[in-house]
């Protein structure tokens, strides 16, 4: 065999080998950070209440929960704010939210468990490894869910169907507790958060 | 007692052009013999071989008293043994005595430290010859010299870079992991350019590999471990087959690299996937039928190798516990022997060869 023929194909070879792996590691590989539209621009009068959550910062926040200015309030005190909490957040049905552990590393999702077991997908997003939901806890009324995701976004969706995320702040602790309150509420502020 | 010329024997591929000149070399020198001698071969007939590994004509047999000639072919190795055994001592003795004042040094000391032994070393392999008919000890110490002044300049530049990117960026780990893998890649490389050697090839090798998992664990969100894999067994087929076309050499150093590549990666790629375990049963056999087309002894036992670790995988995750799957095992490990029985008459041919 000629050697330079041979230099020639074993160099046309390696190059496809090479092209094709890193456009498959470029496609596929490397998935962006999940995008969900802004509340703060355009509110949704339909989701009522405020919320309340914890800062990166350790102050408290407050927005309302149809989307709008956040607004922060002292004193900023980790202290102020208890320990995160295992619990479930449960619908009025006795159906439980939950976000799936051991899951798929590609999504990140947030389920309906019905008491029979069933499960139902509320959110199912395309995700980094390394992105997840670490935080959910649904209105008093169980008709939607705050969710705050590892990249500190707090993000509101429905409980009912399969659920769109909305952005309502940034810069929220992952593992802080939001919790929602309302006149029609007084006394039942939020169901009982979940935690991964 | 009748006589078979020389040339006939290697005409008929009974014995090796060295064999036969050292038979010629031998009745030359035997008395009562006279007769032009033979020129000695500037390896024209032999396979390149840059790191000595196939051995080296001067161990051929020499003639009774050939003094000279038994002193040139002891003092490189010599000379080699000595320039380990000094090159370990001096190594631990500036490990220990670096280790009491290093954490005290000023980080701009400690590169500047790292720099200067990265030189020396430098210094120290280009003073050793590298020609082809330099002894294959000395060119063997050469480049472990030069493979120790790449890991030496690795150290500099890394902890260089972790001072000057600390403040600079937020993720200074991940940048610093980028530039002192390139840079690192760059400069072995450079050094392998000067000296074709197999251990050149492994540093640069080396860090070129690292360059590519610095890459991709770069980004925010890096991929998962699998892409990683992926990444690291198509580095590896590329070099492989850039050995094979006798881009990189030595080609047998680059091919072993390359398949070594490409079972790692797959088998990072099946710690998430069932993929990876077809991707490196495809790739052992692959290189079981290139070494039998290339008569490579060693590429058929890696094959072998990644058979012996791919199969089993394979059963455990699609057989499950049948007798079929043990059964399976079973023949898989006859064919392992069977491997085995090929590499033995592949390595008759490739010494007949």
């Amino acid at each position: 065999v000629n050697p330079a023929r041979k230099a020639t194909v074993a160099i046309a070879l390696a190059g496809i080998v090479t092209l094709a792996v890193a456009g498959a590691v470029w496609r596929y590989g490397v998935v962006p950070l999940p995008q969900f539209p802004a509340l703060a621009g355009r509110p949704d009068p339909s989701i009522p209440g405020t919320v309340t959550f914890r800062g990166d910062d350790d102050c408290l926040r407050v927005v309302p929960a149809a989307g709008g200015p956040v607004r922060r309030l002292g004193p900023c005190d980790s202290d102020a704010f208890g320990p995160g909490s295992s619990g479930e957040a449960r619908l009025p049905d006795g159906s439980e939210v939950e976000i799936p552990y051991d899951d798929d590393e590609r999504r990140a999702r947030i389920v309906v468990r019905a008491p029979d077991g069933e499960e139902r997908t509320l959110v199912s997003v395309r995700a980094p490894a390394d992105y997840s939901f670490e935080t959910v806890v649904v209105s008093p009324d169980g008709r939607f869910l705050l969710t705050v995701d590892s990249e500190g976004r707090l993000l509101v969706g429905s409980t009912e169907g399969s659920s769109v995320l909305r952005l309502l702040a940034t810069g929220a602790e992952p593992y802080g507790q939001p919790a929602w309150h309302g006149p029609a509420w007084s006394g039942q502020a939020s169901g009982a958060p979940a935690s991964r | 007692m009748d006589t078979v010329p020389i040339d006939t024997l290697v005409a008929q591929g009974l014995i090796t052009p060295e064999q036969a000149r050292a038979l010629r070399a031998q009745a030359d020198a035997a008395p009562g013999t006279s007769g032009p001698q033979e020129p000695p071969s500037a390896a024209g007939d032999l396979p390149p071989d840059p790191d000595g590994l196939l051995g080296d004509p001067g161990d051929l047999p020499s003639p009774p008293g050939d003094l000279p000639s038994r002193r040139q072919r002891i003092l490189p190795l010599v000379a080699e043994a000595l320039g380990y055994v000094g090159a370990t001592i001096a190594f631990s003795g500036a490990a220990a005595a670096t280790s009491t004042f290093w954490a005290d040094l000023v980080p701009g000391a400690q590169v500047a430290l790292l720099a200067l032994v990265s030189g020396l070393l430098l210094l120290g392999g280009a003073g050793v010859p590298s020609r082809e008919r330099a002894h294959p000890a000395l060119r063997r110490l050469g480049s472990v010299l030069w493979l120790l002044s790449a890991a030496a300049f690795a150290g500099a530049v890394g902890l260089g870079l972790e001072d000057l990117l600390f403040d600079v960026y937020f993720d200074g780990g991940t940048t610093n992991f980028v530039a002192t893998s390139a840079a690192t890649a760059a400069y072995a490389g450079t050094l392998w350019w000067f000296r074709w050697s197999c251990l050149q090839q492994v540093g640069a090798y080396a860090a070129v590999v690292a360059t590519v998992v610095a890459l991709l664990a770069a980004p925010a969100h890096p991929p998962t471990a699998a892409w990683f894999g992926l990444a690291v067994a198509g580095l590896g087929a590329a070099w492989g087959v850039l050995g094979w076309g006798g881009v990189l050499r030595p080609e047998r150093t680059a091919l072993v690299l390359g398949s070594v590549g490409v079972l790692a990666g797959a088998e990072v790629v099946a710690s998430e996937t069932g993929w990876g375990i077809a991707l490196g049963l495809a790739a052992a056999v692959a290189m079981l039928a290139g070494g039998v087309v290339l008569r490579r002894a060693l590429l058929v036992g890696l094959g072998a190798a990644g058979l012996l670790v791919f199969l089993p995988q394979g059963i455990g995750r699609w057989l499950g516990d049948s007798v079929g799957a043990a059964l399976v095992l079973m023949i898989s490990g006859l064919a392992v022997v069977a491997t085995g029985v090929l590499i033995a008459r592949l390595r008759t041919l490739e010494e007949q060869s």
